[in-house]
C-alpha cells in the first residue's frame, strides 16, 4: 500500500476541515501509515508556526476622517440603490455639443454684481421625450423648418442654420415668457412655453443624426434612447478630445458655436494611486498613466453646501494662470446636495466643520440620488475668450469610458458629490487676435447665448441640467462667471490654488507640451497654502509625492 | 425606517468595523501590494457598501462578505492601474506575483520571522489562501466563498504552501 502522505487530506485533517463521518474512516487508514503521521506531525508544527508569527503581523488602521464617514454613511441608513464601484462623480467631457441647446430665455443680474448667481429654470427636456409619437411629429415639423431655413443659406452649414433658425424663433417667444418672470434672491426664475419645450426636443434629435449620420435609427426608437450616441457623436466631432488619439489636448477656439465643454459623470481616481505607487517606488510614473482629471479629482475641495431647494452649487475661480501668464486659469467646483442627515447635523454649530469636510470627500455621495439625467456645459463669451483648453482628459481609449457611462443611471448624482475640473482660457481682448476668427455669422449666433448686458462682463456661463429623481422635469442652473480685476493667482483663493498644484503636477508628469512654465518648485509654492493647517491626510501626502518627484527629478 | 432601527443598524456597522477593520486592512494592503492608501480606499468602500446592504442578508456570513468585497474592490483597482501601464511595465511589475514590492520586502526583513519570510517566496494564491486561513481564520466554506475558489482547491492549495513551506524550513535547518 502506498503511503497518504502527499494526500491534501492530511492537511484538511489536520486544521480539522474533515466532516466527522469522513474523519473516522481516514483516522482507520492513518492507523497504518506512519509516513503519513510523520507528515501530519509536520503539517500541524507548520501551521502552528504560521499561526503564530502570522498573528503577531501588524495591524494598521484607518484614517479617523475614513472612520468618522463610515460612521456618517451608517447612520444615514440604507440607500435605494446600492453603487459603490463607480465613483460617480461628475466628469467632464468637452464635445461639440448640440447646436439645438443654444436657447437662451434668462434674464440675469445686471453686469456690475461681481458674484455669480445660480439662475434656475425648467431647461428645455431635449433627449427626454418619453413617447414615440410626440418625437416623430416633432421631428416632421423640424425638417420642415430646416429645410426652409436652408433653401435660402449654404447646405454646407446645416448646423448653423439650425442654430439660427432656432435663435429666431425663440426670441419671437421671449416677450411671452418674460411675463412669467418672479425674482428670486436677485437671480431670476422663469419658465419656458411648451412650445419651446418642443423645438428644443427637435433640435437635439437631428443634432444626433447629424452628429452620427444615424437619422433613421434615432427616428425608429427614440424612447430606447440613452446618452451614448450623443456623446459619442459629440466626441467624434471634437476631434482630439475623444477618440482614440493619444495626443494632447489642445486649445478650441470659440469661434466655432457648436463647441462647449459637457461635464458628464464618473470620475475615478484610479490613475492618483498608481502615480502614487510609482514616485513611492522611486519611478516617475510613464506619461500614459496620469490621467490629470483624477488626480485633480481625488482631493476634496471646499465648496459651499447648496441653498434653497436647487441640489448644485457651482463655485467658480479664476486668476492669471501661474505657468503661463498669457493665460487665465478658470476652476469650476460642482457640488451636490448632502443628504438629509447632513441638513440635520448642521443644527449643531460643533458638527459643522465635521459635516462639510465628510461630506465633500470625493467618494462622497453614495447615499440617496439627489439628480438624475445630469449634465453640464460650458458656454464661453467669445467676447472674452479666444479659445479654452480642458485640462485633462487626454490619453483616452477609444471612449469606452464614456460608453460605460451611458448605462440607464450613469448620469444619476448622489448626495454629496463633487466634481472639480480646471479651463485655460486664452483671453480674446490679449491674445485672441492671434486666432483665426473668420466665421463671423457663428460667432454671432455664440453671442446669443450671452444677452447683451451680459455680454460685457460675464467670461463664460456654466449650465447644469438635471432632472429630480422622480421626476421627468429638466432643470437647468445656470450660473454666470463675471470677468474681475484681480487676477493675481497668488492672492487667490488658497483651494484654488491647491487644485491647480495638482493640475500643474499632473501636466508636468505627463510632460503636457501645453505645462508652460510649470515646474515642481511652483508645484509646490501652489500646493503649500492649501495644505498647511488643513489636517487633510491626502494634501499633506501630495507635497511629500511633490518632493519625491522632485528628487528623482531636479529639473522637472 | 423608523429611527431606532436606523440607530440599532448604526451600531451593528459600528460593530462591524471596530470588529473587521484590522483584519481587513491588513488582507487589503497584502493584496494591494503594499499600498496602504489604496487599501484604506477599498476598506473604506467596502464599509460604506456595507451600510447600503440589507442587515440580515449579511449577518451570517459578515466576514467573508467584507472581505469577499474588498478584495473584488482592490482587484479592480488593480486591473485598472494595469490597465494603463505601457506594456514592457505590466511584464515587470506583474512578475514577482502577489508579493510587497522589493523596497518593502527589504524593508522588513530584519523583523520578519524565517517562515513568513518563505511565506512572502510562494505564489500569490497560496499565500492568500494561508492568510485568510490561519491570519483570519476562516474555513475552507469561508475561504471558498472569498476568493470564489472551490473548497477541494483550497484545501489543496493550502496543503502544497504548508508543505513547500515544511520542506523549506528543513533546508533552512540542515
Amino acid at each position: 500500500m502506498t503511503s497518504m502522505k502527499d494526500d491534501p487530506r492530511l492537511t484538511t485533517y489536520v486544521l480539522g476541515e474533515m466532516e466527522p463521518e469522513d474523519s473516522k474512516a481516514f483516522e482507520r487508514e492513518l492507523a497504518n501509515d506512519p509516513d503519513a503521521q510523520k507528515e501530519m506531525e509536520d503539517i500541524r508544527v507548520t501551521a502552528e508556526a504560521l499561526q503564530q508569527d502570522l498573528a503577531a503581523e501588524s495591524v494598521p488602521e484607518l484614517t479617523m476622517e475614513q472612520r468618522e464617514m463610515i460612521q456618517r454613511y451608517a447612520l444615514a441608513g440604507r440607500v435605494r440603490k446600492p453603487r459603490v464601484w463607480r465613483r460617480s462623480l461628475l466628469r467632464f467631457i468637452p464635445i461639440a455639443a448640440a447646436a439645438g441647446f443654444a436657447i437662451f430665455l434668462v434674464l440675469r443680474e445686471p453686469p456690475s454684481t461681481p458674484r455669480p448667481v445660480p439662475v434656475l429654470r425648467p431647461a428645455l427636456p431635449e433627449a427626454r421625450m418619453r413617447s414615440s409619437q410626440k418625437r416623430k411629429s416633432v421631428l416632421k415639423d423640424v425638417v420642415k423648418m430646416q429645410s426652409a431655413e436652408q433653401s435660402g443659406e449654404e447646405s454646407a452649414k446645416p448646423l448653423l442654420a439650425a442654430q439660427g433658425s432656432t435663435a429666431r424663433a425663440m426670441k419671437s417667444l421671449k416677450p411671452a415668457s418674460v411675463d412669467e418672470v418672479h425674482g428670486a434672491r436677485g437671480a431670476k426664475v422663469q419658465q419656458v412655453t411648451r412650445k419651446a419645450f418642443a423645438m428644443a426636443s427637435a433640435q437635439s434629435v437631428r443634432h444626433d443624426a447629424v452628429g452620427k449620420g444615424r437619422r433613421e435609427k434615432t427616428r425608429r426608437a427614440p424612447e430606447k434612447r440613452t446618452p451614448q450616441p450623443m456623446l459619442v457623436a459629440s466626441m467624434d466631432r471634437a476631434g482630439g478630445e475623444g477618440g482614440d488619439q493619444m495626443g494632447e489636448e489642445s486649445f478650441v477656439p470659440v469661434s466655432d458655436p457648436t463647441m462647449r465643454s459637457i461635464f458628464s459623470i464618473d470620475v475615478d481616481t484610479a490613475s492618483y494611486a498608481l502615480v502614487r505607487t510609482q514616485l513611492r517606488n522611486g519611478k516617475l510614473p510613464s506619461s500614459e498613466a496620469v490621467h490629470i482629471e483624477e488626480l485633480i479629482n481625488y482631493f476634496s475641495y471646499s465648496y459651499p453646501e447648496p441653498r434653497g431647494d436647487v441640489p448644485f452649487s457651482v463655485t467658480m475661480d479664476q486668476a492669471v494662470c501661474p505657468w503661463d501668464p498669457k493665460l487665465r486659469l478658470v476652476r469650476i467646483g460642482v457640488r451636490g446636495r448632502a443628504a438629509d442627515y447632513d441638513r440635520r447635523g448642521m443644527a449643531n454649530p460643533d458638527s459643522k466643520q465635521v459635516v462639510r469636510e465628510t461630506v465633500a470627500e470625493p467618494l462622497g455621495g453614495i447615499l440617496k440620488t439627489i439628480a438624475k439625467d445630469v449634465d453640464i456645459q460650458v458656454v464661453f463669451n467669445p467676447r472674452h475668450v479666444a479659445a479654452y483648453r480642458l485640462v485633462g482628459y487626454a490619453n483616452r481609449t477609444l471612449g469606452r469610458r464614456y460608453l460605460n457611462t451611458g448605462s440607464k443611471d450613469a448620469r444619476e448624482v448622489r448626495a454629496g458629490h463633487t466634481v472639480t475640473a480646471f479651463y485655460e482660457i486664452l483671453p480674446a481682448v490679449e491674445g485672441g487676435e492671434l486666432l483665426a476668427r473668420e466665421d463671423a455669422a457663428a460667432l454671432q449666433v455664440q453671442e446669443k447665448t450671452f444677452d447683451k448686458a451680459a455680454l460685457a462682463s460675464e467670461v463664460l456661463i456654466v449650465r447644469l441640467r438635471y432632472s429630480e429623481p422622480g421626476g421627468n422635469t429638466s432643470m437647468v442652473i445656470e450660473t454666470p462667471l463675471h470677468k474681475q480685476d484681480d487676477e493675481d493667482w497668488h492672492r487667490a483663493d488658497s483651494d484654488f490654488q491647491f487644485g491647480a498644484a495638482v493640475a500643474a503636477f499632473g501636466m508636468i508628469l505627463r510632460g503636457t507640451e501645453q505645462r508652460g512654465q510649470a515646474t515642481l518648485a511652483l508645484v509646490e509654492e501652489l500646493a503649500l497654502p492649501g495644505t498647511v493647517g488643513r489636517k487633510d491626510a491626502r494634501r499633506t501626502e501630495f507635497l511629500d509625492l511633490v518632493r519625491k518627484a522632485r528628487a528623482i527629478d531636479p529639473r522637472r | 425606517m423608523t429611527e431606532q432601527d436606523r440607530n440599532r443598524s448604526a451600531q451593528w456597522i459600528r460593530d462591524a468595523l471596530a470588529q473587521h477593520e484590522g483584519p481587513l486592512l491588513r488582507y487589503a494592503t497584502r493584496l494591494a501590494s503594499g499600498d496602504l492608501e489604496r487599501a484604506r480606499d477599498a476598506v473604506q468602500d467596502t464599509f460604506v457598501r456595507l451600510c447600503e446592504q440589507p442587515r440580515s442578508k449579511i449577518e451570517d456570513y459578515l466576514a467573508p462578505w467584507l472581505f469577499r468585497v474588498c478584495r473584488n474592490r482592490v482587484l479592480e483597482l488593480r486591473r485598472k492601474e494595469e490597465r494603463m501601464k505601457p506594456l514592457e511595465e505590466k511584464h515587470v511589475n506583474t512578475h514577482p506575483a502577489d508579493g510587497a514590492s522589493p523596497a518593502a520586502t527589504a524593508e522588513r526583513k530584519d523583523s520578519l520571522s524565517i517562515i513568513l519570510r518563505l511565506l512572502g517566496g510562494l505564489p500569490g494564491n497560496q499565500q492568500e489562501v494561508v492568510r485568510l486561513k490561519f491570519q483570519n481564520e476562516m474555513s475552507y466554506k469561508q475561504i471558498s466563498r472569498v476568493t470564489g475558489l472551490s473548497v477541494t482547491n483550497v484545501g489543496f492549495l493550502l496543503h502544497t504552501a504548508i508543505r513547500k513551506l515544511r520542506a523549506e524550513m528543513h533546508q533552512l535547518e540542515a
